[in-house]
């Protein structure tokens, strides 16, 4: 809403945007962000408009009517936007204070820069370590991250990157998730909406082993520094530089900490990693960043390949087949959850004779829900919408709406191709897990981790 | 006790280097009668009926304003996520103001 009406404003138009209480302090930053800085804003009372009955609504609107009417035709009011967040000095380097470290550490907290823990002090000489690891120049703009729309040089990366307690040799790492999280598909400005989701980073390549990362046993617990520090650096750059403060621009119900990366475990794989899936050569090293809904229960499998798709299929109904129909059809069209497979488990597929698309095009075919739940999800969107609708309008194709039984069964996703096969965890363990995922609210994008000159040296002098 | 000189972790958009967006708004209505006014719902519950009310409201106030459905972007419907073709599509309406409303 706050986009769309500085969108406007932008273009000489002048443009209310009706928010609910509470919601006023992130639409400012936005519209600011979008260059307007007084935005005309009509505040809605509490709960929320969501949860108003139409005749709360039909009261609501005519109390405001006064102070609408009063917006079109008085000039923009003055109020004073949010400050973004901003070096107080002129210089990247300049040292804006000096303790030991709890002094750092209680200065960081109190300005809102970290995320709770201790962070490692970023020196100049930390962040220069780190530089060290890239040919890219310190002030290079790698991007605009909303909502502030602040810029992520690859300074900034590397200091953000020290404070959370990564090694300076995974800076290719952060630059190439920084890439990805500045294109518009994955929609950094929706980081901090009330569904409040949780950026997934996954990594495929030969990285995965050069930089230590976990992608076996408890690969979603914090313990191997890879994993977990890479994961806490994406959570600080959209806590300093995207802007995301709690009840001022991150307006999450719930939220949740942020996951470990998700290595692939590509040599106990009996397929090809991921990276294929998504286009790339096998050994490219690649992350991609998307929205996790949940990573799910890890739920037990067994017997032989079709009694364990069967259970999977139905823990995909489990996992997708409710308010997540919602981002199915109405978030951008596409979505890409995630199934974590152990080598175990892949491999009694594989040798079953089941190519990865294979599985894929079987689960699609039976992780199903009858049509009456995805029309009671669509009907929360829009009074009366229904899936006969959705085709109709050209949202889902027509498979959705074959006939209009109730209880005809339709698929939790857009095409097989959609769900994306992770193989890693225990080795010899018979659980799964799934990871939903929101559309274009962290939409999946992936980027190539360009390495520096002399990598392999770099990193045997580190270790030496 | 180590001390550490530290530098600032935060955004500063003097490295943007001019990428920044330019400052702008929008001159007020002299007043409501005779105007289009565009309406636009932009997603989630109860933006459309949000919308609606006032639409009626105003019509009751001023029998000369002219309501205009307006999509959040080119080739896109009331009620999805808006995009930033809406301001060309206030241009080819000939909008003179829009009200824009999202639902929680």
């Amino acid at each position: 809403m706050s986009r769309a009406t500085a969108w406007i404003e932008a273009a000489g138009i002048p443009a209310v945007g009706v928010t609910c209480r509470g919601f006023s302090p992130p639409a400012r930053l936005v519209a600011r962000a979008e260059g307007v800085p007084n935005l005309r804003l009509l505040e809605f009372p509490p709960p929320n408009i969501g949860a108003m009955r139409q005749d709360e609504i039909t009261a609501a609107t005519l109390e405001r009517l006064d102070e609408l009417v009063t917006l079109f035709t008085q000039a923009a009011p003055g109020t004073v936007a949010a400050a973004a967040p901003a070096s107080a000095a002129g210089s990247a380097r300049d040292i804006v204070f000096s303790g030991n470290l709890r002094e750092v550490n209680d200065y960081f907290r109190g300005k809102v820069w970290s995320d709770g823990l201790p962070i490692v002090p970023p020196t100049v000489a930390e962040v220069e370590e780190m530089l060290g690891f890239t040919e890219r120049a310190p002030d290079e703009v790698i991007g605009l991250l909303p909502p502030t729309r602040l810029p992520a040089t690859v300074w900034k990366v590397a200091v953000n990157g020290v404070m959370a307690g990564c090694r300076p040799e995974y800076l290719p790492v952060l630059l190439a998730i920084t890439e990805a999280v500045a294109d518009p598909r994955f929609g950094v400005e929706n980081v901090g909406s009330t569904v409040g989701l949780t950026p997934l980073i996954m990594l495929n390549g030969p990285i995965i082993k050069e930089l230590e990362f976990n992608a076996g046993q408890g690969v979603l617990r914090p313990q191997a520094q890879a994993n977990i520090t890479v994961s806490r650096f994406l959570r600080l750059l959209m806590v300093n530089i995207a802007g995301y403060r709690l009840g001022e621009s991150d307006m999450a119900t719930f939220g949740r900490n942020y996951y470990p990366v998700l290595a692939e475990a590509e040599d106990e794989s009996p397929w090809a990693p991921m990276s294929v899936d998504r286009g790339f050569a096998a050994s490219t090293n690649l992350i991609t960043v998307q929205s996790a809904d949940t990573t799910g229960h890890s739920f037990l499998t067994e017997g032989p390949a079709e009694s364990h798709l069967r259970v999977i299929a139905r823990e995909m109904v489990r996992e997708l087949g409710g308010n997540l129909l919602v981002a199915m059809e109405h978030f951008g069209g596409h979505i890409s959850p995630v199934l974590g497979l152990t080598p175990l488990i892949s491999g009694i597929f594989a040798k079953a004779g089941y190519s990865k698309l294979d599985v894929k095009r079987w689960l699609f075919d039976h992780a199903l829900v009858p049509a009456r739940l995805f029309d009671e999800q669509l009907a929360r969107i829009e009074q009366g919408y229904n899936l006969q609708e959705a085709v109709r309008r050209g949202s889902l194709d027509q498979r959705f709406a074959e006939n209009d039984d109730p209880e005809r069964l339709v698929p939790v996703l857009h095409q097989p191709e959609e769900l994306q096969i992770v193989v890693c965890g225990a080795p010899n363990r018979n659980r799964s897990f799934i990871a939903g995922q929101f559309g274009k609210y962290g939409g999946d994008v992936s980027r190539e981790v360009r390495l520096p000159a002399r990598w392999k040296e770099k990193l045997a002098t580190l270790r030496r | 006790m180590s001390r550490y000189e530290v530098v600032s972790p935060a955004g500063d958009a003097r490295d943007a280097r001019g990428a920044a967006k330019k400052t702008a708004s929008a001159a007020p209505l002299a007043g409501m009668n005779g105007k289009r006014l565009g309406l636009c719902w932009t997603a989630f519950t109860n933006g459309d009926i949000v919308l609606r009310a006032f639409r009626d409201h105003l019509a009751g106030r001023y029998p000369d304003l002219e309501f205009v459905e307006l999509m959040p972007g080119r080739g896109l419907r009331w009620g999805d996520h808006p995009d930033p073709s809406i301001a060309e599509l206030v241009r080819e309406e000939r909008l003179d103001a829009a009200l824009i409303t999202a639902g929680c």
